[in-house]
């Protein structure tokens, strides 16, 4: 059988050895890449698996507090340079991965694209007041995949977006696990894109 | 009668919604990005003493800046602002290469450019007795549970980012009395891609006349995104 390779892109440390891990259990072949050395992909004959992380989104929790009294100055004004950074990193570097990868995608044989994320992505679940540019673009970036299931599904291409718990632990488990594409119940279907965290809960957008 | 400002005002939805508040007896603060456009001249000669043009770019700080410093020589206080400024993008998909500036471009007008218009005009919206109301023009292409564009990255994402922003506006802000309103204005034949549109569901001011109802009505108890005829819609 044709040896099956994953690329990580993007990736926190503190993920990084575990999924590598349950990939490997699989004899799925890994090669880790950052936004230096992700043109070094081009060299590989195809990609099966491209895993997009979330590295750099965590620094700072970006509050925006409200005067107490006036209700004046949401105070914190370097958010929004914060939340363009952000955006740039998780959601248009993704991307211009993807374009770039995609013809390396279409040699392989499982064409699946997953996207690390953590709750903080889920506009439902959203209880809190802070980390405006996280959030945002963790958000977008969930709409980027779902586009792309709408675009890319009827060529084969599968996708995953899994609510990591800062471990990456079931992470690649779950990116690897098939589903059916023919009528079943909708929440094993590969045609309906869904967020799952570690314990295979299903997340609210 | 309430003050509101609302941006991107020169034509379209935004025009029709000044128009629609100025017939209401609303006095009205026009964010104006195209002064060459001369719609809001034509709406100013009708309504003279209660419409106020106010240069106004949501991309650029200093412009929204120098817009706060002359809205608030002219008023102490705002009832409701309403972000409407946006732009769409690019139809590109993937396979061609969806335009990083692009993203970026509609992501700082879609996205950010409300978070630092709510920012720097929060303090004429807290005055007390004011309505303390904040309303967005967002739109069903930034509902990811209903997805179904496969085109339009940079629009899409941008506006799921703006839906996310005014979760956590609402949850900062709603228990000091504002109100936020998410608003999905349906497929209107307006200057989106630059030329009047020919095709849509209806005119800007046939939206803007729900909106209106939507925005001076009962207050929302918590926060959802409804549409042109009232339906919410997910997240």
């Amino acid at each position: 059988m044709k040896e099956e390779i994953a690329v990580l892109y993007d990736l926190r440390e503190e993920q990084r050895a575990q999924i590598k891990e349950e990939l490997e259990q699989r004899q799925i072949t890994v090669y880790e890449k950052s936004p230096e050395t992700v043109e070094e992909c081009k060299e590989l004959p195809y990609i099966d698996f491209l895993i997009l992380g979330d590295d750099g989104m965590t620094d700072t929790d970006g509050k925006i507090t409200p005067g107490k009294t006036d209700g004046a100055a949401l105070t914190d004004r370097n958010e929004s340079l914060r939340a363009a950074a952000y955006y740039d990193r998780h959601v248009i570097n993704a991307m211009s991965v993807i374009t770039m990868l995609l013809p390396w995608m279409d040699r392989g044989r499982r064409k699946r694209i997953c996207s690390l994320t953590n709750v903080r992505a889920s506009n439902n679940l959203c209880y809190s007041t802070d980390r405006y540019g996280e959030r945002m673009a963790r958000a977008a970036r969930n709409m980027m995949m779902h586009m792309l299931q709408n675009e890319l599904a009827e060529e084969g291409y599968t996708f995953r977006i899994f609510c990591d718990n800062g471990t990456g632990k079931n992470a690649g488990s779950y990116f690897m696990r098939d589903r059916s594409i023919d009528s079943c119940p909708s929440h094993m279907d590969e045609n309906r894109l869904v967020m799952r965290d570690n314990q295979g809960r299903e997340i609210p957008w | 009668m309430s003050k509101i400002l609302i941006t991107g005002a020169d034509r379209g939805l935004g025009r029709a919604l000044s128009e629609q508040f100025l017939q209401n007896g609303h006095i009205v603060y026009a964010g104006q990005y195209m002064p060459e456009w001369k719609e809001l001249d034509s709406l100013k000669s009708h309504y003279p003493d209660r419409l106020f043009l106010v240069p106004l770019n949501i991309g650029d700080l200093s412009s929204i800046e120098k817009a706060y410093g002359q809205v608030s020589e002219e008023t102490d206080s705002l009832d409701i602002l309403i972000h409407n400024a946006g732009m769409i993008g690019t139809d590109s998909r993937i396979r061609e290469s969806v335009s990083q500036t692009d993203c970026g471009n509609v992501y700082r007008v879609n996205a950010l450019g409300p978070l630092q218009v709510t920012q720097t005009f929060l303090p004429l919206l807290s005055r007390e007795g004011g309505e303390q109301k904040v309303a967005f023009i967002s739109s069903e292409a930034g509902s990811i549970a209903l997805a179904h564009r496969r085109s339009q990255y940079a629009y899409g994402m941008s506006k799921a980012a703006l839906n996310m922003e005014v979760r956590i506006l609402h949850n900062t802000l709603q228990n000091m009395g504002y109100e936020f309103y998410l608003y999905h204005p349906g497929w209107m034949r307006t200057y989106m891609k630059g030329d009047k549109a020919t095709v849509g569901d209806m005119e800007p001011e046939e939206s803007a006349e729900s909106a209106y109802a939507f925005f001076t009505g009962e207050a929302p108890t918590y926060l959802e995104m409804v549409d042109v005829y009232q339906r919410a819609w997910a997240f």
